[in-house]
């Protein structure tokens, strides 16, 4: 029964085996990271992108467009090339703090692993039916987009004859394209907003290639059918968003796809107490990837919502490689360890094993050394021994006036959303710091409000211009990027601030 | 933007501003701001081509659909025809990503590769 999976130590660890986790794995080994090992609950790595056979991904990693199963391909290769391990159908319970993770398998039963460093990369999930309240029947046909990808391209599923769409994110119009070449009648993409949610190619290939009209200011006022879907009525909607009933008209279709966007997978990182961002959904993150929690890193959709998969490889590079140097560190100063902290450590492991020998008892172990944690009033009191690198490291959170100290010793300035602009990230920025993959240059990526055209992307601090940046065109469903020097960055109190103005 | 008759009107994918390309029946290019939009907006006009993905089905219970892309780009109007042969052929040996699965699809010499590994 005895198994090696049960209480084990890795230098890093990956929650989840998508792109963001495969970069941030094989950044990891490459930097340096001894044990690598990536967390992933389905039966095999790439996430999402065995499902996406269409092409269009890696045009600016790989410099050429391949389909999902060929960029996952790809990065599953270089993981396990790299030397990096992973877990299979093993599904994340916990993590704390302290830098455990505790999953459970078929295979291992309960696990626990102690790391120098946390990487979550668990991507996003769908915004369900639930979520939009839409009046009407309970009828089957109704599926979220992905769901619906999923169904037809790895299960084979055929969900029906006559489709609507309603919203027109990405994956929305990709399977309208894929239905339509499948032999479905797509009748309509329908979305709320006055402009389209998805990328302008997607808006060209997937729906005027074919001829699918897409009803902008439009919603689906309700669903018809008892037992299978028999119709949805659509209607234009007023400018607070509500349907116009006298202007509703009738679609009979069998099938309805909602593509009404996707929320980052954080319930391991809010139970951790890690700080979210009301914006993004995900994890506040500094230039290099860390999350409020020292040792924790977040990349890929975790932190925010994507648009293309290469900007989320690049975040799993800087993820990775940042979590490897965290790792190493602790590592390093673990030998020197002796302190009362980490003999009060031990205990806490040690109970909390006793917790997960108990089986049922799992979370509560596991919790036992979180409490712990609180108890001695330090975030690196509980640490495990071997790790306990990072000792008298506050745990504090951004205090809003600018700096904050969401990381280590190290001060942090704040990047701030300004006019126009919905979210930027990373949130944070490390005051002289020169890593986070870029050397030089902080990448910023953010996502306007509004769409606007012939415009400027300006970056400032403490009223001074560091950076502007023209844009013909800015969408809500395109990200930007913009590019600063660090040394034009200011020091002590650093706020800076990216705006959307017009030129 | 008013569309005469014969006139052609493509959004440009070369970049991600979007333009509204027109082509107008004598073959005068509007509405682009670059030579790559008008480039893209003629040749749309002219020979429309696109990548077909689809999958085949396979005789592994595990994998019961193969992913495939053609190697070229093919003629839009074929786009239909394509995914019809695509859909009869059945998989029963083992392949790896990059595998010729159908050869020289209706006369166009493309072919539909494997684009993930079966078995």
């Amino acid at each position: 029964m005895e198994s090696a999976g049960r209480h084990t130590h890795a230098d890093v660890v990956v929650i989840g085996g998508g792109p963001a986790g495969l970069a941030a794995a094989v950044a990891a080994r490459r930097a340096g990271a001894g044990r690598v090992v990536i967390v992933e609950r389905d039966v095999r790595l790439g996430g999402i992108l065995p499902q996406c056979i269409h092409a269009g991904f890696g045009v600016k990693w790989f410099g050429e467009e391949l389909t999902g199963p060929e960029y996952a391909g790809r990065f599953v290769k270089q993981a396990a090339d790299a030397g990096a391990e992973s877990m299979l159908e093993t599904m994340v319970l916990e993590i704390t703090r302290d830098l455990r993770v505790v999953a459970v398998s078929p295979r291992d039963g309960l696990v626990m692993v102690e790391c120098g460093a946390i990487v979550l990369a668990m991507g996003c999930r769908e915004r369900p039916r639930g979520a939009l309240a839409i009046p009407g029947t309970r009828p089957a046909g109704i599926f979220t987009a992905g769901t619906a990808q999923r169904l037809v391209n790895i299960e084979g599923v055929v969900l029906g004859r006559r489709a609507v769409i309603l919203g027109s994110g990405d994956v929305g119009l990709i399977m309208a394209r894929r239905l339509t070449l499948e032999g479905v009648k797509v009748e309509a993409v329908v979305e709320i907003m006055s402009y389209a949610g998805g990328l302008a190619r997607n808006i060209q290939q997937c729906l005027r290639d074919f001829d699918i009209p897409l009803y902008l200011g439009h919603t689906v006022s309700r669903v018809h059918g008892r037992d299978r879907l028999e119709g949805v009525s659509v209607a234009p909607v007023d400018d607070r968003r509500a349907p116009i009933p006298d202007k509703e008209w009738f679609i009979p279709c069998d099938t309805l796809l909602l593509s009404v966007g996707l929320i980052p997978e954080n319930e391991l990182s809010a139970a951790c107490g890690i700080e979210l961002d009301p914006a993004t959904g995900g994890p506040i993150v500094t230039d290099e990837m860390e999350t409020s929690v020292p040792g924790i890193f977040a990349c890929g959709n975790v932190v925010h919502v994507h648009d293309l998969v290469d900007h989320v490889t690049e975040d799993g590079m800087v993820a990775g490689e940042a979590a490897a140097a965290a790792a190493a560190a602790a590592l390093a100063s673990a030998s020197g360890a002796a302190t009362a902290g980490a003999i009060a450590v031990t205990t806490a492991a040690a109970g909390a094993m006793a917790g997960a020998e108990g089986g049922a008892r799992a979370k509560g172990g596991a919790g036992a050394g979180t409490r712990t944690t609180t108890m001695t009033g330090t975030g690196a009191g509980a640490r495990p021994a071997h790790y306990s690198g990072r000792a008298g490291v506050p745990a504090g959170e951004g205090n809003g006036d600018g700096t904050s100290r969401i990381s280590g010793t190290r001060t942090l300035g704040e990047i701030r959303p300004g006019s126009n602009v919905r979210y930027v990230v990373p949130q944070r920025f490390v005051q002289g710091g020169e890593r986070g993959g870029g050397g030089r240059t902080l990448t910023i990526s953010l996502r306007p409000s509004e769409p606007a055209e012939n415009v400027v992307v300006e970056v400032s601090a403490a009223g001074k211009v560091l950076r502007r940046q023209r844009k013909e065109k800015v969408r809500p469903g395109e990200m930007l990027q913009v590019n600063i020097d660090r040394r034009t960055l200011p020091s002590g109190d650093g706020v800076v601030t990216v705006s959307i103005v017009s030129r | 933007m008013t569309k005469g008759a014969g006139e052609f009107t493509v959004t440009c994918v070369a970049c991600p501003v979007g333009c509204e390309v027109t082509v107008s029946d004598r073959g005068e290019v509007r509405g682009n701001r670059c030579d790559r939009g008008r480039e893209y907006a003629l040749l749309e006009h002219r020979d429309p081509r696109r990548i077909l993905t689809s999958t085949v089905r396979t005789t592994c219970p595990d994998l019961p659909l193969l992913p495939v892309r053609t190697d070229r780009p093919i003629p839009k109007r074929l786009l239909f025809e394509a995914a019809k042969i695509l859909a009869t052929e059945c998989i029963s040996r083992p392949v790896k990503a990059g595998d010729v699965v159908v050869r020289d699809i209706l006369g166009t010499g493309a072919s539909a590769v494997a684009t993930d590994d079966l078995f």
